[in-house]
């Protein structure tokens, strides 16, 4: 189960999200867009271990109960700790906001990023049963955009690397699997020997490749 | 490369390059992370305002070691070409974009990538715009290329090639709002100080604003001195908008500094979220707003949503009577008609405005929007039409006053009793002040004033009654004595010589219940009566002798019944004259 946790107004205006109130979706993810009580936070935090990831907003404002002398104080400890503790049981935690800055590995993303791409995640949950963040962050043909950066790899790799050292560089040797998957990468830079190609060549042909 | 400079993350990668192109240690800006837009724009004014940069370069992705390959470098090339805190020739500085692949490629890989609301790819296609491999040959020859964009050529060939729209995720509401508190300090000479606002500038440094900015230069580099600040010195001025504490509170407080602290502004911070700026308790604001009511203000401008949240929604309509702003407004005027409002908006819907003033607001201003990226020229016209709005409702703050003293003669009234004659008088004022309140002509306030003398009539009438032998009873008093002015002693004085005859004229009939029934001797009382009725005769037999009639000082001395002044004076007798009954 996925759950986000957002209470922005309106946000089935401003985002195209419709569908997390549909069939499978709603099935697979809760969307809690109102900002909780903190006795809801306290469910929440009880059952922490039926979610897989946790998707906030960096506010994650939480509703004093009516008549309680909860103070503010109080509050933000409970926030604290509900994050505390998504971390130490090792839930996935991703934290997005208006034009926060998409950092994969600090896992904070932009709202809007977020959204766009969300129906997708989700998607790709569903069908293979994998929390898949990359599609997240960058989208649907996040695996173009992976085998790109592999070739830029590769191509930075054979612009510092001298032609006769090629045979010896994993680098150069993962780039080349990536972009050739039926050919031996050995043989390939053997090709490319005996044709002494220069390296521009070479990454013209990388790139034609693409 | 004296001049060629380059955005550096200091990667092996970038390092071995620079030091292949011989770029000095000086012309290497570090690159830093960007958490929002408004740091890369204040990023790109830093680095760019004080060199002398001909030549950039800058990786396309960035950092050039990140995990994944990106197109940043196209978002910090989209702000310098579009930032308007640089003079134009900086921000079309060249610039060579590095990259492992050939701009076909880019574009087609990213295409599901690029930003659909800035859509930094198009800078691609803009004129002095350079693409390189990362080999130090091809960058020294695509340098060797390149030729800046011209200053003439930037509308054409680079503006006009972009396509930078506001993010669907952020509400109008905010750039709306800093936009218009922008423009409207543009053109009374406030612009740095509103500028130096975090919360205005922040939303004029998001792209979107940038483009539409640099789209129409004069925005920034106009300079204007409004020669005719608001005269407002002794008003009381009471400003109301969500958005006070974002800009609008300290522009109007400017706009307003001749009312000095009778100008008051309802501090929405107090009621907000600081970090998110969402109203954390609108009900509390409201209550604040609300504890003005009643007040002696000269002017009050309101915002007409004043809880964007809820209320400034797209694709939603909402009934513009079920807007937070005008039901403030018709609180305040359910306590007084005689407030003068000015309904202030981002708004551009007609009809919102129209529910407002058929409310009784007496004028609107419409803040600036985006969508039309007016002149400083137009905005300028703008403004004066708005001091305009101003002056005029300083004019007609004597409403207030009148109507709140109607509301304290109506309950005089009711105390007396519910009597025809009582309701009577009522309904003239009423009618009195309603046709003072229409009043925009000459001939319109003089029948207003005539509405109100008809208030005399109405009382000499009530307390006469012609007697079988010619006279005037007096009920329940006795007969009218022929009252006339005394040149020596300046007063009024009988020989107790009873009225015969034909009706006498309405200033003695009133004379007589003054003195006989009331028992009352202030003459100068009678004497500035008979001169306001004199006043109301001569307007309606067209009479010129009384109507011209004129001081020693050449002053006209009833021209004033043309004016609210006629109608003032009168009605600080009739209020003397309904105490009496």
């Amino acid at each position: 189960m996925i759950l986000i946790l957002d209470d922005t107004e309106n946000l089935r205006n401003r985002f195209d999200i419709e569908f997390l109130f549909e069939g499978k979706y709603k099935q697979t993810c809760q969307l809690i867009d109102k900002k909780p009580y903190s006795r809801e936070i306290m469910q929440l935090a009880q059952n922490l271990t039926n979610f897989k990831i946790i998707c906030h907003h960096r506010s994650l404002r939480i509703k004093k109960e009516k008549g309680n002398n909860t103070s503010d104080e109080d509050i933000s400890k409970l926030k604290e700790s509900f994050i505390h503790l998504i971390n130490e049981k090792k839930i996935k935690r991703i934290e997005f906001g208006r034009d926060m800055h998409t950092n994969f590995s600090a896992k904070t993303i932009d709202k809007k990023l977020f959204y766009t791409n969300l129906k997708s995640f989700i998607d790709f949950y569903i069908s293979n049963n994998k929390l898949e963040l990359r599609i997240l962050y960058y989208g649907e043909n996040y695996e173009e955009i992976e085998k790109m950066t592999l070739i830029d790899k590769l191509i930075d790799e054979v612009r510092i690397t001298d032609v006769s050292n090629f045979k010896n560089n994993q680098l150069i040797h993962d780039g080349l699997k990536i972009l050739f998957p039926d050919k031996e990468p050995l043989n390939i830079i053997k090709k490319w020997n005996n044709k002494e190609l220069r390296k521009k060549e070479i990454i013209q042909i990388l790139i034609d490749n693409l | 490369m004296n001049n060629t400079y380059i955005i550096s993350d200091y990667t092996t990668k970038l390092k071995g390059l620079i030091s292949d192109l011989e770029i000095p240690e000086a012309n290497i800006i570090g690159r830093e992370d960007f958490t929002n837009e408004q740091e890369c724009h204040d990023w790109t004014t830093k680095v760019l305002k004080n060199k002398h940069i001909e030549k950039l370069i800058i990786p396309l992705s960035l950092p050039t070691d990140a995990p994944v390959i990106n197109t940043d470098g196209l978002i910090i090339a989209l702000h310098i070409r579009l930032n308007y805190e640089l003079e134009i020739l900086k921000r079309l500085v060249p610039i060579i974009f590095l990259s492992n692949f050939p701009v076909s490629k880019i574009i087609d890989k990213n295409k599901n990538v690029f930003d659909a609301d800035n859509n930094p790819q198009n800078l691609i296609f803009t004129k002095g715009i350079y693409f390189s491999s990362f080999d130090s040959d091809d960058i020294k020859t695509t340098i060797k290329g390149t030729k800046p964009c011209l200053q003439e050529e930037y509308k054409k060939n680079v503006l006009n090639k972009l396509n930078v729209l506001r993010k669907a995720t952020i509400g109008g509401h905010d750039i709306a709002n800093a936009w218009g508190c922008f423009k409207l300090a543009q053109v009374v000479d406030l612009k740095d100080k509103i500028f130096e606002l975090d919360s205005i500038s922040k939303h004029l440094k998001q792209l979107y604003a940038k483009y539409l900015i640099c789209s129409n230069e004069s925005f920034k580099t106009e300079r204007r001195i409004d020669l005719e600040p608001i005269k407002c010195a002794g008003k009381k001025i009471l400003f109301i908008d969500d958005k006070s504490d974002e800009g609008w509170g300290d522009l109007m407080k400017n706009i307003f500094k001749g009312a000095g602290d009778n100008f008051v502004f309802v501090d929405s911070a107090k009621y907000k979220n600081n970090e998110t700026k969402l109203f954390h308790n609108f009900d509390g604001f409201i209550t604040e707003c609300r504890s003005h009511i009643g007040k002696e203000w000269d002017l009050i401008i309101i915002d007409l949503r004043l809880n964007p949240e809820k209320e400034d929604v797209d694709n939603e309509m909402i009934s513009p009577t079920e807007f937070s702003g005008y039901k403030l407004i018709d609180e305040f005027l359910t306590k007084n008609e005689g407030y003068q409002i000015i309904v202030s908006t981002a708004s551009n819907k007609i009809w919102n405005i129209n529910a407002a003033l058929e409310r009784g607001a007496s004028s609107y201003y419409v803040k600036e929007s985006p969508e039309f990226n007016y002149s400083v020229s137009e905005t300028n016209k703008h403004y004066e039409n708005f001091k305009k709005d101003v002056q005029k409702c300083f004019e007609r703050s004597y409403l207030r006053d009148i109507y709140k003293d109607n509301q304290q003669l109506f309950l005089i009234l009711n105390s007396i009793s519910s009597s025809n004659f009582v309701n009577e008088i009522k309904n003239q004022l009423s009618l009195a002040y309603s046709l003072l309140n229409d009043a925009s002509s000459d001939i319109q306030f003089a029948y207003a004033y005539i509405s109100l003398y008809m208030i005399i009539e109405f009382i000499n009438n009530e307390y006469y009654t012609k007697t079988s032998d010619d006279k005037w009873e007096i009920l329940g008093i006795g007969n009218l004595l022929d009252w006339k002015w005394n040149t020596d002693s300046n007063t009024y004085s009988t020989a107790d010589v009873e009225v015969i005859g034909n009706k006498p004229p309405e200033w003695q009939k009133f004379a007589g219940i003054y003195y006989q029934k009331w028992n009352m001797t202030d003459h100068n009382f009678i004497q500035q009566l008979y001169f306001l009725i004199t006043k109301r005769n001569g307007f309606v037999h067209g009479d010129k002798l009384i109507l011209d009639k004129q001081d020693k000082s050449g002053k006209f001395l009833n021209h004033d019944i043309y004016t609210n002044i006629g109608y003032e004076k009168l009605f600080k007798h009739i209020k003397t004259i309904i105490g009496y009954l």
